[in-house]
């Protein structure tokens, strides 16, 4: 019992590890339109076409499809014939038409069910007019008494356009990075205590924390990657965000060679903690200031809100905090085991000596 | 710190640059070399490539320049100056020394680019004001990592390592703000590339303020 008290948090990072694997890899996304065919329509005539949604269970409660223009403007589907859990065929009359003064519009999609609630599928049909008649438009796309949608409270992820399943990458993709963050400031820490104190305790603690950063910002990298490859179609692209992550590895590799091309271990502890300063002083204008003030295909950078309502609901952060706790207590861990590594290697070799 | 010290350890600096001028004379070789390879390969320049090949070449002098400034020093003599002077009052005067020597080779390097390959600036007092800015931030990175590398082995590679990563976003923002000079704007123009190149400098001399008097001691 007194070795479970010692080693509470490793145990709670285990804990929390099981924790984040088992719900965030289980608990599905919410019910989502995934794919509508053919999306293209001239008004004012008859047209077909086809909604694939996901996770969904149109054969338990037929939906409701709706189309929308510009946030006000709604009109309901006239027929809608259900193929399969997942398919729906609809008709409609288009009105000759449309609620705004342009030719081209793009209108969202909005399917409601009892069973899988509302799902929206933004600015996918493109209707187009050959005249503009704005108030006989407006009439047609106003309905008698305003929609009432379904609200579904069961547990379920957020579905997103483009990240469909990849969004549970968050609980590993951003928690490696804040790992990466706490066991930098950890390294921060010990560093300046090896130019205060001059200990070699606290240099061989600086060094492993660098280490297993090094290990979760190549991690993030790689998961980062493997993300874009999903939903940007590439496995990099020029985003400053990306190339100051790539270019923060970069100073840290440079502070293992530093690290291994000095022989002296006063000398090296100094130097490479006078550095490691230097470079986690360089990390936070790379990663946090400068994405911010140029576009950027991040959340939080750019202009772009980062944990908003938009990219993070509740559901998602009840895995998503105990998984950056979990991150940052294994990343500890593994750097305590890896100081001991080295205390090993450094007394084998006074031995051998 | 007195003033005066600094002014006679920065006259001892270009003393000896000029003693051993094969070493700053490479450098400039280095240089007109490079301007005159890139004239003679890459044809008719536009803005943004003569702007790329300038900030290249400049990155390269940079670092050749750069990597020198705590080269020669045995420990020995490196006891002996601190016993003369206060090694805080070394490193600032070396530092000084690499920011006139870096600004120079800026004005050098551009005037060779326009000799060769010319090119109108709207305002030349606004270039001359960014390469002052950049080399504020450039010359304290260079002088610091380069008194790192010199304590250990392979000091080249190593100033390499430690310096291309910790100058990217500097080399960066000088490009940008460079290439918006070319093309006919004011060097405040450019907002956040200013902004960042100045927190950089900011970052950079009060790092090495505090960091200085722990490692000299070594």
């Amino acid at each position: 019992m007194r070795f479970l008290g010692l080693a509470w948090w490793k145990w709670m990072s285990i804990v929390l590890f099981v924790y984040v694997i088992t719900r965030g890899l289980l608990v599905p996304l919410k019910p989502g339109i995934l794919n509508i065919n053919p999306s293209r329509f001239q008004v004012g005539q008859s047209v077909e076409f086809e909604i694939e949604g996901y996770n969904s269970f149109y054969t338990k409660a037929t939906p409701r499809v709706f189309f929308k223009i510009s946030d006000q403007y709604l009109c309901r589907a006239d027929s809608i014939e259900v193929i399969s859990e997942t398919k729906l065929k609809i008709k409609h009359l288009f009105h000759n038409y449309l609620p705004v003064n342009q030719k081209i519009v793009m209108a969202s999609v909005i399917v409601d069910s009892e069973v899988d609630g509302a799902s929206v599928m933004p600015s996918k049909l493109i209707l187009s007019q050959d005249s503009i008649e704005l108030e006989e438009g407006i009439a047609a796309w106003t309905l008698d008494k305003p929609a009432q949608f379904n609200l579904k409270h069961k547990y379920h992820f957020p579905f997103r356009n483009i990240l469909y399943e990849t969004i549970r990458n968050t609980f590993f993709h951003v928690s490696l990075w804040f790992g990466m963050f706490a066991l930098m400031f950890g390294s921060l820490y010990y560093s300046y205590r090896v130019l205060k104190y001059s200990k070699p305790e606290d240099d061989l603690r600086a060094y492993s924390m660098v280490y297993v950063a090094v290990i979760f910002g190549v991690l993030g990298l790689m998961t980062g990657s493997l993300w874009a490859r999903f939903t940007w179609d590439t496995w990099w692209t020029n985003d400053i965000k990306l190339n100051m992550a790539a270019l923060s590895m970069l100073i840290y590799i440079a502070y293992l060679i530093l690290r291994a091309s000095i022989d002296d271990p006063d000398r090296r502890a100094k130097i490479t903690a006078a550095y490691n300063v230097f470079a986690v002083v360089a990390i936070i204008p790379l990663i946090f200031v400068l994405p911010r003030l140029t576009d950027s295909l991040h959340p939080g950078n750019g202009g772009n809100p980062a944990f908003g309502s938009d990219d993070m609901d509740n559901a998602l952060r009840t895995v998503f905090y105990p998984s950056v706790t979990a991150f940052i207590l294994l990343g500890f861990w593994m750097a305590d085991l890896w100081k001991r590594v080295c205390v090993l290697d450094a007394q084998d070799s006074l031995d051998f000596d | 710190m007195r003033f005066i010290d600094i002014k006679v350890l920065i006259w001892k600096d270009i003393q000896r640059e000029f003693r051993s001028f094969h070493q700053l004379g490479a450098v400039i070789a280095f240089l007109s070399g490079t301007s005159y390879l890139v004239y003679f390969f890459s044809g008719k320049e536009t803005f943004e490539e003569w702007n790329l090949l300038f900030w290249i070449v400049y990155l390269f002098v940079s670092f050749f320049t750069g990597y020198r400034v705590f080269e020669e020093e045995l420990v020995k003599y490196r006891v002996l100056t601190y016993q003369l002077y206060h090694p805080n009052v070394i490193y600032l005067a070396r530092n000084i020394y690499l920011f006139l020597l870096l600004v120079l080779l800026g004005i050098l390097l551009f005037l060779i680019f326009n000799l060769l390959m010319p090119i109108s600036v709207g305002y030349l007092f606004d270039w001359f004001l960014l390469l002052i800015t950049f080399n504020i931030g450039n010359s304290i990175i260079l002088s610091f990592n380069s008194f790192l590398s010199s304590q250990s082995v392979n000091q080249t590679l190593m100033f390499s390592v430690l310096v291309l990563p910790l100058t990217f976003p500097l080399f960066g923002a000088g490009f940008l703000t460079s290439l918006l000079l070319l093309q006919g704007g004011h060097i405040l123009d450019s907002g956040s590339q200013l902004k960042i190149m100045v927190g950089i400098n900011l970052f950079s001399i009060a790092l090495v303020s505090i960091l200085l008097p722990y490692i000299w001691k070594n």
